[in-house]
């Protein structure tokens, strides 16, 4: 037999020596991403100053601007109530009562996610062209964004305790004072989280906006683009700061609703309340809202197909080459969006410290740019400093990317956390390299996220207008800039289409998503919570 | 020769010491336990041993190589030490069968469903790790870290995830599998049951320091201080006085196992060194009977003595409750049987090894 010995030394604490240096250099990357990513906030920033402080002073203080501002806040307002109500009622309807077809109407109720707001916009339009003003911008614009509110509210309704209502029941409230006092406050970060992500919507909407003549700054910013960029850029600033000023908000819920998340790993189900007699009524509200919101446009582009004339209709190469372009830039877009999300991800989840978390916390920033903002500095950009890419497919994919960049991020976050250090330090322990670890476990977990961070900014890319009409180089028609052109010259019938062809791309991958946010593979052995995926919905 | 050797290990993270100054030596072809509270250091000297992350100062030593010091660190994948983390950490998107022949060569694959053989789950070789209890990812993860012929498998409190009844059952099957691949092992817990019953050698953690080391019963009967006694096993801890090699306390005169120098002194009283009767004897005192916990096969009593000073009795079921029919607030006589530890008040207690 061996001894063995042990001894304590009652030695002082020593000071602490760094730890020695592993994977450092994944910061330095990230730092350099964000920048990259941020570089638009300083370009508009310049070329709002060149324009001079008179000039920003004269299209800022004018009372054309407090219009625009007080239209904005005016929407927003109205907006966001009406999706609150009906995304937070349609929730209570699919997760908490019995619905017929309960499966059927999830998928349905998210389905406007797929249709570009510019098309919703036109469809309405086309059937009465007195459709205007602020009640038509705010009725496109409810149908199109509560599933923003809709999605993380059911998320929310789904992951609550049921075990709290119960209590809250057996200490003498009622059900209506059990919802306002329990249920409510459970998904009250979901809630206002998902009303955040709408007035983000609403701020970069451009294009449902133009077709139902209702202002707001960006379609301001469009139009002056045309004749002035120096103002188009002074006119970015306030947009900016309003976008700054909701997702500061954002952050601040977010944190909230994290802390006052209780940490049950496998809530119960709820038990799911009988409609009885309200069944009825019920399924014709949900009946009308599908309907209105995803009925009303496909209805009208079939339509306006069919009464046209054979020759008015573009010639399937048209459409086929402008697919192509769409799908083309779209890819490239996601795929760089991708591959510069990985490394933040990567470097976020990893370890914890506060410099990092501020790293990945600015990338989201960009989710507070409208797409116009980002496509002028990129004009700006490439006019100033670097001319020859002015006019190339190149600044487009750049766009794209920076747009959507946290749309990616999200995805790619989860599915890091999926693969945990702790599985590459096992794999290293038995006689693995790094190089291999990487391979055959690292890869395989995060790839499904990589996928889904593909898809949905793919997605979002294909319904993608303002910074497309913006920087697409002349001579490349993509299928919105098709649509939009016809749709100017009221073309209904040759614009209609190329709106199809939108909705059945953003269609697929869309289908692609909904399996990976259902699938339950994985989810069980994952140790720690996804991260909330409230800042997930596109800001077209 | 010993299987791992520490020597002046210090780490700390962000700031926060974890280890400072930390020996240790683990001998071969035995399962030693680490015991210790969280936040103690365990997962952390583990984490040192398997060469996840480096010593900030200190050397490591396998067998006779050294694998970390201040030039040198061996990686994780260079050293042939198995590990099994706390929740297991299977790859989730590998089958049991894939999770054990993650390690091996092509040609050594059958080894893999020998391994399987071994931890008891012959035919589950296709599930993959959430189609299987937390016992039997413990099972595979246990296989998959023998797979590689280790030198060491080091097992992070294998057990603390499953429920109490598993737990006793694992805790075989593995001491079984551990000997016969003749693996040494280091398996850290903060349950005192699991290190007594299945280590032969136990170490005794307490904020960044080993404590204590020896056998469970060393340890158990004879430990080296008050704060290790207090720490394994429920102890009854008294001022004594020494004089003439007996020690005189609250319980009478109670005898010695080793010497200690005459003066104040702490003796320590195990529960079942206490003997309660109804009737007195020549060394009892007399006490009253407070709480008692029945666990079934013996309870544990508190006694107060006429003093105030509460002493705590284990009762053999069959023998004192049945006969005595102890009862709360009944006068008993209790006698303090056998040979006790005590240590001296004068000597710090570090010295005293």
């Amino acid at each position: 037999m061996t001894s063995s010995t042990a001894t304590a030394a009652p030695a002082p604490p020593r000071i602490a020596r760094a730890r020695r240096g592993r994977a450092g250099w994944l910061v330095y990357v990230s730092i350099v991403i964000a920048l990259g990513l941020l570089s638009p906030l300083v370009l508009v920033a310049l070329d709002a100053r060149q324009a001079g402080w008179t000039e920003i002073h004269r299209v800022l203080f004018r009372s054309r601007s407090r219009q625009l501002l007080v239209n904005t806040v005016e929407l927003s307002v109205v907006v966001v109530t009406a999706a609150a109500v009906i995304g937070t009622a349609a929730a209570w309807c699919t997760e908490r009562c019995t619905l017929p077809l309960r499966r059927l109407w999830t998928v349905l109720l998210v389905l406007p996610i797929a249709i570009p707001d510019f098309v919703a916009g036109y469809a309405w339009h086309s059937i009465r062209p007195t459709f205007t003003g602020l009640w038509a911008a705010a009725l496109v614009m409810t149908l199109s964004t509560y599933p923003l509110i809709y999605l993380p509210v059911a998320a929310a309704l789904r992951r609550a305790d049921p075990g709290v209502d119960e209590v809250a029941r057996s200490l003498g409230l009622g059900r209506a004072a059990t919802f306002r006092r329990v249920t409510v406050p459970q998904i009250r970060p979901a809630l206002i989280g998902g009303s955040l992500v709408v007035v983000l919507t609403l701020l970069s909407e451009y294009g449902a906006f133009e077709i139902v003549h209702f202002q707001t700054f960006t379609t301001e910013i469009f139009t002056e683009f045309q004749f002035d960029q120096a103002a188009a850029s002074a006119l970015a600033v306030p947009l900016v700061l309003l976008g700054l000023l909701v997702l500061t908000g954002e952050s601040r819920i977010g944190r909230r609703g994290r802390t006052s998340r209780t940490a049950s790993q496998a809530a119960r189900m709820a038990r799911r309340r009988r409609l009885g007699y309200a069944t009825a009524p019920v399924l014709a509200a949900l009946s009308a809202l599908v309907a209105l919101a995803v009925g009303v446009p496909i209805g009208t582009l079939i339509y306006w197909m069919q009464r046209s004339e054979r020759s008015t209709l573009p010639a399937a190469a048209t459409v086929g080459k402008a697919t192509w372009a769409t799908v083309d830039y779209s890819a490239l877009g996601a795929l760089v969006a991708v591959a510069l999300a990985l490394p933040i991800a990567i470097m976020a989840v990893r370890r914890a410290s506060t410099a990092r978390r501020l790293i990945e916390r600015s990338t989201y920033l960009t989710q507070s740019l409208p797409g116009v903002v980002i496509a002028l500095s990129l004009v700006f950009f490439s006019i100033r400093y670097a001319y020859p890419l002015y006019q190339t497919s190149l600044l487009l994919v750049a766009a794209y990317a920076i747009l959507h960049f946290p749309l990616a991020l999200v995805c790619v976050k989860v599915s890091v956390v999926q693969a945990p250090p702790r599985l590459g330090d096992i794999g290293r322990s038995l006689g693995r390299g790094p190089v291999a670890v990487f391979a055959r476990v690292t890869l395989p977990l995060i790839a499904p996220g990589l996928i889904a961070g593909f898809c949905l900014v793919f997605l979002t890319a294909t319904t993608e207008l303002t910074a497309t009409l913006v920087l697409a180089p002349t001579g490349v028609h993509t299928l919105a800039t098709q649509f939009w052109a016809y749709q100017s010259e009221a073309a209904y019938g040759a614009a209609a289409p190329y709106a199809l062809v939108i909705i059945a791309l953003a269609a697929v991958p869309g289908a692609l998503l909904g399996l990976w946010f259902d699938r339950e593979r994985y989810s069980r052995l994952s140790t720690e919570q996804y991260s909330r995926p409230a800042a997930l919905e596109p800001a077209s | 020769m010993s299987a791992v050797e520490i020597r002046g290990v210090s780490k700390s993270y962000e700031g926060t010491t974890v280890l400072s100054n930390f020996d240790l030596t683990v001998a071969d072809t035995f399962i030693t336990a680490i015991l210790g509270p969280s936040g103690s250091g365990k997962t952390t000297l583990l984490r040192l041993i398997a060469g996840f992350d480096r010593p900030d100062e200190g050397t490591i030593m396998l067998g006779d190589h050294v694998v970390d010091d201040a030039r040198t660190h061996v990686r994780p994948e260079r050293r042939g030490i198995g590990y099994v983390p706390q929740d297991g950490a299977l790859f989730p998107h590998l089958d049991a069968i894939r999770n054990i022949s993650f390690g091996l060569d092509r040609g050594d694959r059958g080894r893999a469903s020998d391994l399987l053989d071994l931890v008891g789950l012959t035919g589950l070789g296709h599930r993959y790790p959430h189609e299987l209890s937390g016992g039997q990812q413990q099972r595979v993860a246990l296989a998959r870290a023998l797979a590689i012929r280790p030198k060491l498998v080091l097992l992070d409190e294998p057990f603390s995830s499953l429920d109490a009844s598993l737990r006793v059952s694992m805790r075989r099957d593995i001491a079984r599998v551990l000997a016969e691949t003749h693996t040494p092992s280091i398996i850290v817990t903060h349950d005192q049951d699991e290190a007594l019953s299945l280590a032969n050698q136990v170490v005794i953690l307490d904020e960044g320091h080993a404590l204590a080391h020896g056998s469970p019963a060393d340890l158990y009967r004879t430990p080296i201080s008050a704060a290790a006694a207090r720490y394994l096993g429920d102890a009854n801890l008294l001022s004594a006085v020494i004089d003439a090699g007996v020690a005189r306390c609250v319980l009478g005169v109670v005898h010695l196992g080793a010497e200690v120098s005459s003066g104040r002194a702490t003796v320590l009283v195990r529960p079942e060194q206490l003997r309660v009767s109804t009737t007195p004897t020549q060394d009892s005192v007399p006490a009253t009977i407070g709480n008692v916990d029945y666990y079934g096969h013996d309870s544990l009593a508190e006694l107060t003595l006429d003093d105030g000073t509460i002493v705590t009795a284990r009762l053999t079921d069959s023998v004192e409750i049945g006969r005595l029919g102890i009862r709360r607030g009944e006068r008993v006589h209790v006698e303090a049987v056998g040979e006790m530890v005590a240590w001296s008040d004068s000597e710090p207690e570090w010295t005293k090894r």
